[in-house]
């Protein structure tokens, strides 16, 4: 092969090399799948998490049964060393166990707004359309938990790829704000553990 | 070989260093933090500086109390160095080729530790004591790693006992106060935070061992029954690096990155509440200190790469040289000129940062914190109507 076909193959390789990478591409995930790019928390860890304890939660036949219980979500903890937005689990235990009819929910994040609004009906509103105050629904129980995790690396050693083991635990627990009493607690596990290489370009 | 040496010439101008970080550090000192910001907009595209842009950008809307903003600048530089957790190839080769400027800029490790102090101290402020508690983990992953050079990152542990006890939790909290406590003249400076935390963590024992160094009412006082006032003060600004330059042969040079020596006078403090004197705590670190132990932990890898570098261009120019001894000539004179130690730092950080606690009984103050100014000059920073309830915590910051 002469000089100048060699040198057509490399500017033909690095072309083609160039065009490939630049090529961007999307595609739709279904969001049930489970899809993880490395150790660390995903949205199918929130979906394996919110299914499980949602189903937990609905199996209780311990709670009052005269009424539906009334529950307020108290934020869940984010005790790990990654930024989680913890209110997209509590978001999605609390839709599931709505639509399940078997419960009713306090919006907490809301009672600010509330009062706010309140006031300024008091001062701005017909006292014929103002919403009745002081008369709020009380929970039954609360529902609050943390998420914890534990990670290690793999020790410095003469190797191609470095290991990361990630372990997630999600505690959840509804308490009686009457007696003070625990009257369900479950947890969620998720370990995984991933490699990606130490040498790249 | 006349186009491989023109392909080179090329590549090595590409590591020409320009800093446009100057011009934000000129900015900053003036007093011009807007025009700052606007430089480092301008810098946004260019990857190799890219951790070193978000830094800067965190930093002085840190300052300017744009808090948010500086959260996310911070948050981004976190995930540039996760995402750059691995050697690159093209850019070991670029740097083996040309020199460290023309590489990606992955900061020094008290860099990385700095970052996430600027996030407690952002997060505390926002009144966000659980994500300066992350923060916080994240930190102790830095400290860990790094434990010799960041030894004296005493107001960093300091903040981390601090986010773990806002966010209630007391046994981390003790145990980085322990460990605190190891690195400081005296436990009695931090004696407060020991007995509390160990009290709330359940642990008796250990907080009666302390209990005898609360000598003053307000140490003895139950923190829920007192309030207290946190402020982050930072002095002056850290000194540039430099380069030191070895000479190994007339036509060989080796360029190291130091900081230089300075002497740093630690601040002093005194505080008045209402016009009385008023005990306090204070932790503070010596930041070009830390800064200069954390290069001086990488010394070993940057003289192999400086010994390595030397090696292959001197071999690159002796073969031009034997092909054409005037390009030879000229590439080794290229190469010559071109080797420059990478200088390039968080600039705009202070020379020293401070976190004093000031305990005080509920209802509302006037405090006044005064500290030495440049030239020994007393400089104050008051702060009025503080208003003040049982077991709150007041957070603010100041940099002079």
């Amino acid at each position: 092969m002469n000089k100048t076909t060699k040198g057509m193959a490399v500017v033909t390789l690095a072309t083609g090399l160039v065009l490939l990478g630049g090529c961007a591409t999307t595609r739709t995930l279904d969001p049930n799948a489970e899809v993880h790019y490395d150790a660390n928390y995903d949205f199918s860890d929130k979906k394996a998490i919110v299914d499980k304890l949602t189903n937990s939660l609905l199996s209780i036949n311990t709670l009052s049964q005269a009424k539906k219980p009334v529950i307020v979500v108290y934020p869940i903890a984010n005790e790990t060393a990654e930024h989680i937005n913890t209110a997209g689990i509590s978001d999605d235990i609390r839709m599931a166990l709505i639509r399940s009819g078997k419960f009713r929910f306090i919006n907490e994040a809301q009672r600010a707004n509330i009062q706010r609004e309140a006031g300024y009906q008091k001062t701005h509103v017909d006292p014929g359309q103002r919403f009745a105050q002081g008369r709020q629904l009380g929970a039954d129980y609360i529902l609050s938990g943390a998420l914890r995790s534990i990670e290690k690396k793999q020790q410095k050693q003469i190797r191609l790829t470095k290991k990361k083991m990630v372990y997630y635990s999600l505690n959840l627990e509804l308490t009686d704000p009457t007696t003070g009493e625990i009257v369900w607690a479950d947890k969620v596990e998720l370990a995984r553990e991933a490699s990606r290489p130490i040498i790249g370009w | 070989m006349l186009k491989r040496t023109t392909l080179l010439v090329i590549l090595l101008l590409g590591g020409c260093a320009t800093m446009p970080h100057d011009t934000v550090r000129h900015e900053f000192l003036q007093g011009r933090p807007e025009a700052a910001i606007a430089t480092l907009d301008q810098q946004q595209g260019t990857t190799r500086n890219r951790l070193l842009t978000l830094m800067e950008r965190g930093l002085i809307l840190h300052n300017l109390g744009r808090y948010e903003e500086s959260t996310r600048a911070f948050i981004a530089a976190e995930r540039l160095l996760e995402a750059w957790d691995y050697v690159s190839v093209s850019d070991q080769a670029k740097t083996l080729v040309v020199n460290d400027w023309a590489g990606v800029y992955k900061g020094e490790y008290a860099e990385r530790l700095w970052i996430h102090s600027y996030q407690m101290m952002n997060y505390l402020l926002l009144d966000d004591a659980e994500k300066a508690a992350v923060e916080a983990r994240m930190a102790l992953k830095v400290l860990d790693a790094h434990e010799e050079p960041l030894r004296q990152a005493l107001f960093t542990r300091a903040l981390i006992g601090l986010a773990f006890e806002a966010a209630g939790k007391y046994n981390d909290a003790f145990i980085e106060y322990k460990k605190l406590a190891e690195q400081l003249p005296s436990a009695k400076l931090i004696a407060r935070q020991l007995y509390w935390t160990a009290l709330r963590a359940g642990l008796t024992t250990q907080a009666e061992k302390y209990r005898e160094l609360l000598t003053t009412p307000e140490m003895r006082s139950d923190p829920d029954e007192m309030a207290e006032v946190v402020v982050f003060i930072a002095h002056g600004i850290i000194p540039q690096k430099q380069a030191a330059d070895l000479f190994i042969a007339p036509d060989i040079r080796l360029s190291f990155p130091a900081y230089p020596q300075t002497f740093i006078v630690k601040p002093r403090y005194r505080v008045e509440a209402d016009g009385q004197r008023r005990p306090f705590e204070e932790v503070t670190t010596l930041l070009p200190e830390v800064a200069s132990a954390s290069l001086e932990a990488r010394g070993k890898a940057l003289v192999a790469k400086q010994a390595a570098r030397a090696s292959i261009k001197h071999n690159i120019a002796h073969q031009v040289r034997k092909e054409n001894e005037l390009a030879g000539n000229l590439l080794s004179l290229a190469f010559f000129l071109l080797e420059e130690a990478d200088t390039r730092s968080w600039s705009t950080l202070p020379e020293t940062l401070s976190l004093v606690r000031i305990p005080l009984p509920p209802g509302r103050h006037d405090l006044t914190i005064a500290t030495d100014g440049p030239s020994g000059r007393q400089i104050l920073l008051t702060l009025h109507d503080l208003e003040l309830d049982k077991g709150q915590r007041l957070f603010r910051k100041h940099r002079f």
